[in-house]
């Protein structure tokens, strides 16, 4: 009789808060769970004027001949590397510069800082394409500080190596700047009486940044982490379609400006949604992993 | 504590539910005013019967760029009550749509779920075109073009009969094409101000251009004793291309009549052959690697596109640019305090002048295989391409609506917004076809007139003569070579089924290969390896089925 009369209770406490995420949960199935049943099509020719009711069914034709198309692996391979690349550079550097921020004592100046890092997230890649066109151009500030030290004009966006380079760096300072504030949140969040029972006992500034600081950061990490492993084949797609060209397709092709190219331009819409069914299968194994493995050894519980 | 947060929930419950509510019932008084509005649109119509009436369904686009004063619609406007009175035409709306791409979305939706199309609808898509050819819903328009077509259109039409290609099928025209305007691709643009301080001639030739260039990159032009200049300004991020690619800052004037990179031209053989596999392109692609190493390009050319490329001209930094004659508008501007003027190009590698020309037809006219009203559609028709024509007698020679997009003041038209009653509305976007319908280089002839210091006299001539002057003298000197000179893409047919399979494969090699023997980093032998591979890649199979197109076409 009481648990019955507390679960009324329950059902009326909570059935406001069940209604108010009703619009967003129906937005979701709408937007985002209809649409998967378009993923059909990777396993057909489709037509756009048969839809994928009557488009001829083709198994997995399209998902072998990703494998065997020439480029394929080379596509892969590049954007493996430049998510990877990112995905690492995007939790270091802002764990790093999260620390050292929360090391500043003076509040109007770590408040600056702070603002000043993650405007560039702001902007866009079109006009940041057009921007690092300039700076990194044969006649650019960079290639002009270079000179100054006797180093030879580097042609940053037409070279394999160093556009790999440059996509990574530049993204990680249009965007460590924003991740810098979930670690400044999760900073505040520790207790203070830690740092001066470490204080008392004699640990310096680093100790405690070590032994104390770091640890409480790890689930954060964690979370950050896991789900940045979803992006693994996400190369992003804005930045690479504003800075490659020709010169570096070999280095520089991701897969989605790859499916861009093939899909969009070319029509093959098949084609493309088997490709981007690979990658959203590589990303889900993927973030299913991380989960397990942060659960196991971090023993902490994502969502 | 419990019982004030219950009430706080549902407040901000009933707040999204007010919203939710306000947004449904704004669209619903929407459609009530739009059944109102065609209410009152039939009572009108009671009155004049005068005329034969018909009536033609339209899917229409209104944009947010798209205004409306005096209180009308895209059903009722200045200019639908104009195609009433003067046609008997009523323009009856089944769907209205916000974009171009979403216009073109819901005709193929429509066309996938076998739905009623509008009576007339435009396309600029190949493939989708083909699909609607295809299914059968589109009609067959050869005979009623012959029937009612009017003179002048059938004039234009034969004149440039491969326009036709684009809607053929076993010899039957399936839509009408529109022309684009070829009034505008490509001149050079060049320091005069440079060429006479190094006491040199405008470059008739390629081997004159070297000497320019060279001249450009290490006589000091700028006189600022740095050698920081450049000789041609070039955009290589979409490849060694033309217009079709590179809308500006291309190189296709190199190359030559013979071939044009990525166009499709008529051979010897009568045959369509590819443009990029000509021993011509491989002369041209050694000369633009010579020039690269020389330092009369940019470095940075391969990663900037055409906006990029072209502002170190107007920065001043490089001597010559090659381009449409609006460049003069766009990108050039006032601030550029320096000589510079439009030349003809020089002639190309194969020592005849020759450019990519922008295609002949971007869009097209097709009709609902029930559609019954081809006369007066024709009728209206010839009534709004009257501009097109640039006939003095049209009545739309002024503009499209007085007091809408221009008002008559002391006899003159004038288009400042200030001075229209309600601002300046764009009444062009209210017909059919939603912006001008253009003819072959009749915009060319306009401002060329105006280019040779003639003082404007047609109402067209007067618009026009609004625009910089240098544009117009760049269409003085287009018109001097641009019949001679222009290479037309002559697959104009949707991409073949190799093309989808292979085309971005071939294309993406076709354009790394390029840009790697531009840049030093392959020697010109690669193109002879990239030709062997293009072919066998697939390449063999697309040739073959563009001209199974193009045979089929010109039956």
């Amino acid at each position: 009789m009481i648990e019955w009369k507390k679960s009324r209770m329950m059902v009326s406490r909570e059935l406001p808060l069940h209604l108010l995420i009703l619009p967003s949960v129906i937005c979701l199935l709408v937007f985002n769970y209809t649409p998967m049943v378009g993923l059909v099509m990777a396993f057909q020719d489709f037509k756009p004027r048969l839809g994928f009711l009557h488009s001829p069914w083709v198994g997995f034709k399209h998902i072998h001949y990703m494998f065997t198309y020439p480029d394929s692996i080379q596509v892969i391979w590049n954007t493996f590397l430049i998510a990877s690349l990112k995905i690492a550079a995007n939790t270091v550097v802002p764990i790093v510069f999260a620390l050292l921020l929360n090391e500043v004592r003076m509040l109007v100046f770590k408040r600056f800082v702070q603002t000043l890092v993650y405007l560039p997230h702001f902007l866009s890649w079109v006009i940041l394409g057009g921007i690092l066109t300039d700076i990194l151009g044969n006649k650019g500030i960079v290639n002009h500080l270079l000179s100054g030290l006797g180093v030879e004009p580097i042609f940053f966006l037409g070279d394999g190596t160093w556009f790999r380079i440059t996509v990574v760096i530049s993204d990680v300072w249009k965007e460590f700047g924003f991740s810098t504030i979930i670690y400044l949140a999760a900073l505040t969040g520790v207790n203070m009486s830690l740092y001066e029972a470490a204080e008392m006992d004699g640990a310096g500034r680093l100790k405690q940044t070590f032994h104390i600081t770091l640890p409480a950061l790890v689930p954060v990490i964690l979370v950050v982490g896991t789900l940045a492993l979803g992006n693994i084949l996400n190369g992003g797609f804005d930045q690479i379609f504003n800075l490659y060209n020709p010169l570096v397709y070999r280095e520089g092709d991701i897969i989605d400006t790859f499916v861009y190219r093939v899909g969009l331009m070319s029509g093959s819409f098949s084609f493309a949604t088997a490709v981007g069914l690979f990658k959203s299968a590589v990303s889900f194994i993927l973030i299913v992993v991380a989960y397990r493995l942060s659960y196991r050894f971090g023993n902490y519980r994502i969502f | 504590m419990k019982k004030r947060f219950k009430k706080q929930a549902w407040i901000a419950i009933a707040i999204a539910v007010t919203m939710l509510s306000a947004v449904a019932c704004s669209s619903k008084s929407n459609t009530e005013q739009n059944a109102q509005t065609e209410q009152n649109a039939q009572t009108e119509n009671v009155g004049s019967e005068s005329q034969q009436e018909v009536t033609i369904s339209l899917g229409r686009l209104v944009g947010s760029d798209n205004k409306f004063k005096n209180g009308e619609s895209i059903e009722d406007n200045v200019h639908t009550r104009w195609a009433k009175e003067k046609f008997g035409i009523n323009f009856q709306t089944d769907w209205t749509v916000g974009t171009g791409d979403a216009f073109t979305t819901k005709l193929r939706i429509l066309l996938n779920a076998n739905e009623k199309l509008p009576d007339v609808f435009t396309l600029n898509d190949p493939t989708l075109e083909n699909q609607f050819v295809d299914s059968g819903n589109v009609m067959d328009i050869t005979e009623a073009f012959d029937k009612y077509a009017s003179p002048r259109i059938k004039e234009l039409y034969a004149k440039y009969p491969e326009i036709w290609n684009t809607v053929s099928y076993d010899g039957k025209h399936y839509g009408l094409p529109t022309f684009n305007a070829i009034s505008s691709f490509s001149v050079l643009w060049i320091r005069q101000d440079w060429l006479d301080k190094l006491g040199l001639q405008a470059p008739k030739t390629i081997d004159d251009l070297e000497t320019v260039m060279d001249a450009f990159v290490n006589g000091d032009p700028d006189g600022n004793g740095e050698k920081d200049t450049i000789g041609l300004s070039l955009s290589l991020k979409k490849g060694v291309s033309a217009v079709k690619d590179t809308f500006m800052v291309s190189s296709d004037f190199l190359f030559g009549q013979t071939a044009v990179p990525t166009y499709w031209t008529e051979g010897i053989d009568g045959k369509l052959q590819y443009g990029s596999l000509q021993p011509t392109v491989k002369a041209g692609l050694v000369k633009l690697s010579e020039w690269m190493k020389k330092g009369y390009l940019d470095k940075d050319a391969g990663a900037m596109d055409e906006s990029k490329a072209a502002e170190s001209f107007v920065q001043g930094k490089s001597g010559i640019v090659f381009g449409p004659t609006w460049m003069a508008t766009w990108p050039f501007n006032q601030d550029m305090k320096f000589d510079y003027k439009p030349i003809s190009i020089p002639t190309g590698i194969d020592g005849k002048m020759g450019f990519g020309s922008e295609p002949q037809s971007s869009v097209r006219f097709y009709f609902s295989k029930d559609f019954k009203q081809m006369e007066a559609f024709f009728n209206y028709l010839d009534a709004i391409m009257g501009p097109g024509f640039y006939d003095p007698s049209s009545e739309f020679a002024n503009g499209w609506a007085e007091g809408y997009d221009y008002v008559m003041v002391d006899g003159k038209p004038v288009y400042d917004a200030d001075q229209i009653p309600g601002g300046w509305i764009d009444v062009k976007k209210y017909t059919i076809y939603g912006n001008d319908i253009q003819t072959p280089k009749k915009e060319l002839e306009v401002m060329a007139k105006l280019g040779q210091g003639n003082t404007p006299e047609t109402p067209y001539e007067m618009y026009f003569s609004a625009r910089p002057k240098k544009w117009a003298e760049a269409a003085a000197v287009l018109q001097t070579y641009l019949d001679e000179a222009a290479v037309f893409d002559q697959f104009t047919g949707p991409p073949t089924a190799t093309m989808v399979e292979k085309g971005e494969l071939l294309r993406k090699m076709e354009n790394e290969t390029f840009l790697k023997i531009i840049y030093g980093r392959e020697s010109p032998d690669a193109f002879d390896s990239f030709v062997d591979k293009w072919k066998s890649s697939g390449g063999d199979a697309i040739t073959d089925e563009v001209n199974e197109w193009y045979q089929a076409v010109n039956k």
